[in-house]
């Protein structure tokens, strides 16, 4: 048996800002951890609090307007909070790096996208500028880009959305980090590049033992790519576990809605695409019961009340909804039936 | 509060159908939503009260004072200001300041507003025409702006106050005539860049017809810097007036205006100062509020900073 | 890239062109004989004048002998100065101008860039208040105005700078500030608000994800990018200040161009005001293109475009 090591360990975190009249709890108290050379998916809605997660992990959030009101960020035996900003920036790009959604505007338009990566070099290894460009171009070829030497001397603009995703991956790589924070990576590119870069990260993943943070929105990208799954709503961590169990036995109304909404390239002609109806709560003023009971189908009256426990489901698969009480009523989750997803 | 929990409290009661409304927060209109921010805005708000405080004294102010800005007092030259009832003091022909200030003010300030409509008018007009049929007639129609564009206004303004006689009407004329070319270009661009706006193709999409379109999205969102932009052409008019003047193709003694002060002050500035300190202080009071006026303007009425 | 430059080389004739026409017209359009009854004139000058403006010949004669000669850069006599050609004049006027110019650019440049990153990077609190405070004043203040209360206290009542004249470095700099001031006022402003606009940008972010020190971001990555736009208004810049010193010089007494401008105004020196008139708009025309020519090399965005293959 794998003694796993925990790389990151995230211990009930609380971050809000705070606006000219009222606080916007954004994330409410979440926990997890990621081992080591492991790649986990942090998966939710626009607005669930997953990107202020991963951008308190690198110390990127403007204080004010941001305000960690609680919690331990723990990684290397140092709480990642509590550190100066000295102290993030040698963490920052070489310990743990980050990959944005939107990597033609990451990129500075006006310098070379090889001296964008070697800047790092220069400063974190402290290899002269030779060093640094010859190793800038190994980790473009490594990104996948054909003729890193060329791409060493281009500008962003004159590279396509998945190049500059790729050089993006580049950067952040060049450092060896132990850990590597995809934010929606795949999320501004077109369906082959998405599996493209999906693909690299793997690669990464197992050639250089990088941990993953995946973030993403997208249910789908997630099976591929990650070992374990955490789901999160209005700033709370609904459901998590390891892929398998919570692609086949999910226990949370929301993750069955998710995976109801993911198009399914078999759909029969009439089918409609599900949505999930209405919006998540705006978290100025979140519901003091479980987030996600006014739209879940499956809402009870203790529902709406109170916040529901954390439990177990199986090893390594805990979700926080009240239909796991023994009072409950025994509800099915979605099956697979030839390949699709059915709803109970 | 925790009690015991009962069968009751499992009772499914299914989604709460108020979540489809969707009502977050009371939406304003951009019209309210931009003066609520002005009135937010500490220095746009000082300015709009100077600016009327001195507005009121243009048109008040010479009624107070028993002399007329013409009046000249060979026995009463140069009197401080506060002595013998002439509140600013007197100039060098013993004329009274106090009066000729806000006569002056009348010049200036009207000058400043018939360019700024003037500019409005011609430019919205041809910067709208180049705007909207874009290609070949935008391309030259714009070619010719950028021509003058390049040219100071100010040398064309020399040159069109020398070939017509100096005063008010031939200031406005001349200022009107170069005014108008910034105006043109920042409607044309705005135009341009809306024409192209996904949601004025929405719009067509949804079967809006064209006068739809314009009065309902185009205009509106042009109107913003059309104001604030309208706002900034006055004190550069006041700016120019005094400058022109103080060079001598100002408007005429014994007529007053702010420049005339200005450059009769700075020359007996060494023995008189207050000839000199009491115009520039207003003259730059009025061109600071209306500079902190238009930027407050400019961010009230930018959409990208809603409330 | 070359296509960019002859297009802008061939907008920069036009324009020259047009100003020509421009002043011709309207020096033609002044009613009465502009040399006639304005001063007593020898018989021998009014014949040269004669014959350099073919004022005799119908007015298509003499728009072309006027383009004649300026292209051959004859600018004609002054009237006030009757042995001295406008040429002349402004041979020895403008050097003392540009002087004054230069160092008005590069103290208002400077500072106000300064200042205007520093209220970028502070934003909101005290630093930034206090630049903005400053550069509004600088921009409303009328020049003029500020050459007058800088002379008057710092030169006249703490006597602490000379009044007047260039005799020496000490005398440029109430003249430098005053001209200046305008400046490093709009600099500042427009450097803070685009170097505002650089913060916000996503490419910041990730080049702090990169763990890169602040210093290392505002010269790598900010500077860069929030000085493009401003190196496009060098051009209505420099037109500023050619037109700022027209007052500054008659206030300070600096025998520089603008003096002599204000002069012929006030004297109906027609030569003069034509020529330095024309003399103004041909230099800023050529300063304007070579500001664009040089922005062309300097933002690669369109350096590239070009290159690629004409997608301008």
């Amino acid at each position: 048996m794998e003694i796993n090591e925990k790389l990151l360990e995230v211990k009930n975190l609380k971050v809000s800002f705070d606006t000219h009249d009222y606080e916007v709890q954004a994330v409410r108290g979440i926990s997890f951890h990621l081992d080591k050379g492991e790649a986990i998916a942090i998966v939710g809605e626009s607005g669930c609090g997953k990107s202020v997660t991963a951008q308190s992990i690198m110390g990127l959030i403007d204080m004010p307007p941001g305000r960690i009101k609680e919690g331990r960020i723990l990684f290397n035996g140092q709480d990642l909070l509590r550190l100066t900003e000295k102290q993030m920036q040698s963490i920052r790009g070489s310990k743990i790096s980050m990959v944005f959604q939107e990597p033609m505007t990451s990129l500075n338009p006006t310098m070379k996208v090889g001296k964008q990566i070697s800047e790092g070099l220069v400063k974190y290894q402290h290899l002269n500028k030779r060093a640094a460009k010859e190793r800038a171009i190994e980790m473009l070829r490594i990104a996948g880009i054909q003729n890193p030497e060329d791409g060493f001397n281009q500008y962003p603009h004159q590279l396509s959305g998945g190049m500059c995703q790729r050089v993006m991956i580049a950067i952040a790589l060049s450092c060896n980090p132990k850990i590597l924070i995809a934010d929606e990576p795949t999320t501004a590119l077109d369906l082959i590049n998405k599996k493209h870069i999906l693909d690299l990260l793997k690669d990464i993943q197992k050639n250089f033992g990088t941990s993953i943070i995946l973030i993403t929105h997208d249910l789908e990208i997630v099976a591929n790519t990650a070992q374990k799954v955490f789901v999160m709503y209005a700033g709370l961590i609904v459901e998590s576990g390891p892929v398998h169990k919570i692609f086949y036995n999910s226990k949370h109304p929301y993750t069955w809605a998710l995976m109801n909404s993911i198009p399914n390239i078999k759909l029969d002609y009439k089918e409609q695409l599900e949505t999930i109806e209405g919006s998540p709560p705006d978290l100025f003023s979140p519901p003091k019961g479980c987030p996600f009971a006014p739209r879940c189908k499956y809402a009870m009256k203790i529902c709406a009340d109170t916040m529901p426990k954390n439990i177990q489901v199986e090893d390594g698969h805990s979700v926080s909804c009240w239909l796991q009480h023994h009072l409950a009523p025994r509800v099915e989750g979605p099956g697979w039936k030839g390949g699709k997803i059915y709803a109970p | 509060m925790k009690g015991e929990m009962t069968k009751q409290d499992f009772q499914p009661i299914g989604k709460d159908k108020r979540v489809n409304q969707d009502i977050f927060r009371p939406t304003i209109s951009y019209w309210a939503d931009a003066w609520i921010k002005i009135k937010n805005n500490k220095m746009a708000l000082i300015s709009l009260i100077i600016l009327t405080l001195i507005i009121i004294m243009i048109i008040f102010g010479p009624y107070i004072v028993p002399y007329k800005y013409y009046e000249q007092d060979y026995d009463n030259t140069n009197i401080s200001p506060g002595e013998q009832g002439h509140i600013f003091g007197t100039d060098s022909l013993g004329r009274d300041l106090f009066s000729r200030l806000w006569i002056g003010g009348r010049v200036s300030i009207i000058i400043g507003i018939i360019v700024a409509l003037l500019s409005m008018a011609i430019g919205v007009i041809y910067g709208g025409v180049a705007g909207y049929f874009g290609g070949r007639i935008d391309n030259i129609m714009m070619r010719f702006v950028d021509v003058m564009l390049t040219i100071p206004g100010l040398l064309i303004n020399i040159m069109l106050l020398i070939v017509l006689e100096p005063g008010i009407t031939t200031i406005i004329i001349a200022f009107g005539i170069t005014g108008w070319l910034s105006m043109a270009r920042l409607v044309r661009g705005q135009v341009l860049q809306l024409k192209e706006q996904e949601y004025v193709l929405a719009a067509r999409i949804l079967g809006a017809s064209n006068r739809r379109i314009i009065i309902k999205h185009l205009i509106p969102n042009t109107m913003g810097p059309i104001i604030v932009e309208m706002t900034l052409v006055i004190p550069s008019a006041i700016f120019g007036e005094a400058f022109l003047s103080y060079i001598g193709l100002g408007v005429r003694p014994p007529m007053a205006s702010w420049g005339i002060l200005a450059s009769e002050g700075i020359k007996v500035m060494r023995f008189f100062p207050y000839q000199l300190i009491i115009p520039g202080i207003i003259i730059s009071l009025t061109i600071l509020s209306f500079n902190l006026l238009g930027d407050g303007l400019r961010d009230a009425l930018d959409p990208r900073h809603r409330i | 890239m070359y296509k960019y430059i002859l297009k802008r080389i061939g907008t920069s004739i036009i324009t020259i062109w047009v100003l020509i026409t421009i002043t011709f017209l309207l020096m033609n359009a002044i009613p009465g004989e502009p040399f006639s009854d304005q001063r007593k004139l020898p018989p021998q000058v009014l014949e040269n004048l004669n014959e350099y403006y073919g004022l005799d010949k119908p007015l298509i004669i003499q728009y072309f002998k006027h383009m004649g000669n300026i292209l051959k850069g004859d600018l004609g006599y002054s009237l006030t100065y009757k042995t001295r050609t406008v040429n002349d004049i402004i041979a020895q006027a403008f050097p003392y101008s540009a002087q004054l110019g230069i160092q008005s650019l590069i103290f208002g440049l400077t500072l106000g860039l300064a200042l205007g990153i520093l209220a970028a990077l502070h934003h909101n609190r005290a630093l930034d208040y206090i630049t903005m405070i400053i550069a509004v004043i600088g921009v409303s203040v009328p020049n003029f105005i500020i050459g007058g209360f800088l002379q008057y206290f710092l030169g006249v009542k703490y006597q602490l700078f000379p009044v007047a004249q260039w005799k020496g470095f000490i005398y440029t700099i109430l003249p430098t500030i005053a001209l200046g001031s305008r400046i490093l006022a709009t600099q500042a402003r427009m450097m803070r608000s685009s170097t505002l606009e650089v913060l916000n940008q996503d490419y910041i972010k990730a080049a702090k994800a990169k763990g890169l020190s602040k210093t290392v971001i505002i010269g790598n990555h900010i500077i860069r990018n929030s000085i493009l736009p401003i190196i496009t208004t060098l051009g209505p810049l420099s037109a500023t200040i050619l037109t700022g010193t027209f007052v500054i010089e008659n206030i300070f007494a600096i025998p520089g161009l603008g003096r002599y401008f204000v002069q012929g105004i006030q004297d109906l020196d027609y030569p003069v005001i034509l020529g330095t008139t024309l003399f103004y708009g041909v230099f800023l025309v050529v300063l304007n293109l070579l500001v664009d020519i040089i922005y062309g090399f300097i933002d690669p965005r369109i350096k590239i475009v070009d290159l690629a293959g004409d997608r301008l």
